[in-house]
């Protein structure tokens, strides 16, 4: 009985660090092959909170060890690359009145956008890659709160 | 007359408790809608699970409503009294059941179809990131605990009252340790990165409660159509009741015997004799002494013109 309630124990502990998984493995691939996929939604005028996106996406880079690959595209484009696996992170202004909201997670904003939408710039990852998820919304967190 | 809606005299301290315990039910289920319903998050499992416990508010309020109006005794528009309330609120309460378990299993089982995989983020606590199916599990493991012992001593009262509405809760309490054993199995599925577990999940719980609801409305609609007494909790026939029936046929040759339930009670009609005078009900009842109050009334009808000619 002992032996055996030891064992729950460990198991629960060791459980404790490695949840959530991802479905997909992002973070797995992301830290094996050192890089991660970004996508950046372009909008017309001067990128919003450039320098909060950089920060973010350099912490990311530190806490796994990878390098971004970057592209700028238009949202649609990118959002169903992103869905699709393609992409790992998609970096942009998404209303949460978006019918995007329902098929992607979009994580802690990074800051308000400027502008009649009320948009935010929003850190934007596959549905489900929970652990992934975690991760960068942490970063999300530093990079918010630290800004404010 | 007894059966006129006037509680017996040996229903009175179980109706008492159970009343109480009720009570005791509402409030802590209405704690774990709370608990559950702040990490809700985009679970699928969750979803399912917090509407099971909101659903379970539905029996102890049937229970309390109808012992309020039995209580009450006959009226001079109800001059049966209120027995009945139990099996009417029950008919509703089983459409409900049935409708939003099914409703629960499509919503899973398209999840499921569309392959959906459920994101689960973290929330800031105290400074800390902590991941949400965390406090899922937490709010899970809490709703199991008070249902198992509230269905635990309901199951006697529901027994000793012939209570159908109450003993159908006591077995929802009783079960609810399936669910909260499916929702941690769900959540905890869902972060190993099994994506079909949440839904998976759900599908399960909601198959439960499509199953309650069925029994439910067979029950109900039993005693509303006047079917023969059933057992507690079944559509099975009740066995004192046989025996009454059958001593009643014994006492009445050629008449015919016949019973049927209002809520907990048992009414007896003798058809085709003349009234016999000396009646004791307690004396008639063939089971349990302790029981005798189930019998609640017994009536003649007298043969008609026709019946002589023929």
């Amino acid at each position: 009985m002992k032996w055996r309630l030891a064992f729950c124990a460990t198991l629960t502990l060791a459980a404790c660090g490695r949840l959530p998984m991802d479905a997909d493995g992002t973070l797995d691939r992301v830290r094996s092959e050192r890089s991660f996929r970004v996508g950046v939604i372009a909008t017309g005028n001067a990128p919003i909170g450039a320098q909060r996106q950089r920060l973010f996406l350099a912490r990311v880079a530190r806490a796994t060890g990878a390098r971004p690959v970057i592209e700028t595209g238009a949202s649609e484009a990118l959002l169903l690359d992103l869905e699709d696996g393609g992409l790992d992170l998609v970096i942009g202004p998404l209303s949460s009145e978006s019918p995007w909201v329902e098929r992607v997670a979009l994580l802690e904003p990074l800051g308000a956008a400027p502008g009649p939408h009320k948009a935010v710039v929003t850190p934007i990852a596959r549905n489900g890659e929970n652990r992934w998820i975690t991760l960068l919304e942490h970063e999300a967190r530093v990079v918010a709160g630290g800004a404010r | 007359m007894k059966g006129g809606g006037i509680v017996p005299a040996e229903l009175r301290e179980p109706m008492r408790r159970a009343v109480r315990l009720e009570w005791f039910n509402i409030a802590f289920t209405i704690s774990i809608i709370a608990v559950m319903g702040l990490v809700l998050g985009n679970s699928q499992t969750m979803k399912t699970a917090w509407i099971e416990d909101t659903l379970g508010l539905i029996p102890p309020i049937v229970f309390l409503v109808a012992i309020h109006f039995e209580k009450k005794g006959p009226t001079r528009d109800f001059p049966y009294g209120f027995d009945r309330v139990h099996g009417l609120a029950f008919l509703i309460a089983a459409v409900a059941l049935a409708g939003v378990g099914g409703s629960l299993l499509w919503d899973s089982a398209s999840a499921l179809i569309a392959r959906e995989h459920p994101t689960v983020a973290s929330i800031r606590l105290f400074g800390r990131d902590i991941w949400l199916g965390w406090l899922m599990l937490a709010a899970q493991v809490y709703s199991i605990v008070p249902p198992l012992i509230i269905g635990l001593k309901e199951m006697p009262l529901a027994r000793a009252m012939q209570d159908e509405v109450l003993f159908t809760d006591a077995k929802m309490n009783k079960a609810n340790w399936q669910t909260g054993a499916a929702g941690l199995a769900g959540i905890v599925g869902l972060g190993l990165g099994w994506w079909w577990a949440d839904s998976l999940a759900a599908a399960f719980i909601s198959v439960g409660i499509i199953g309650d609801g069925w029994r439910a409305l067979r029950i109900a609609t039993a005693e509303l159509i006047d079917g023969v007494p059933r057992d507690l909790g079944t559509t099975r026939r009740d066995p004192e009741a046989e025996l009454l029936v059958e001593k009643l046929h014994a006492q009445y040759a050629g008449a015919e015997s016949r019973l049927r339930e209002t809520g907990r009670y048992i009414r007896a009609e003798v058809r085709g004799i003349d009234p016999d005078v000396r009646q004791d009900l307690k004396a008639l009842w063939p089971g349990d002494p302790e029981r005798s109050w189930r019998l609640a009334q017994l009536a003649f009808v007298p043969p008609d013109k026709d019946d002589e000619e023929a």
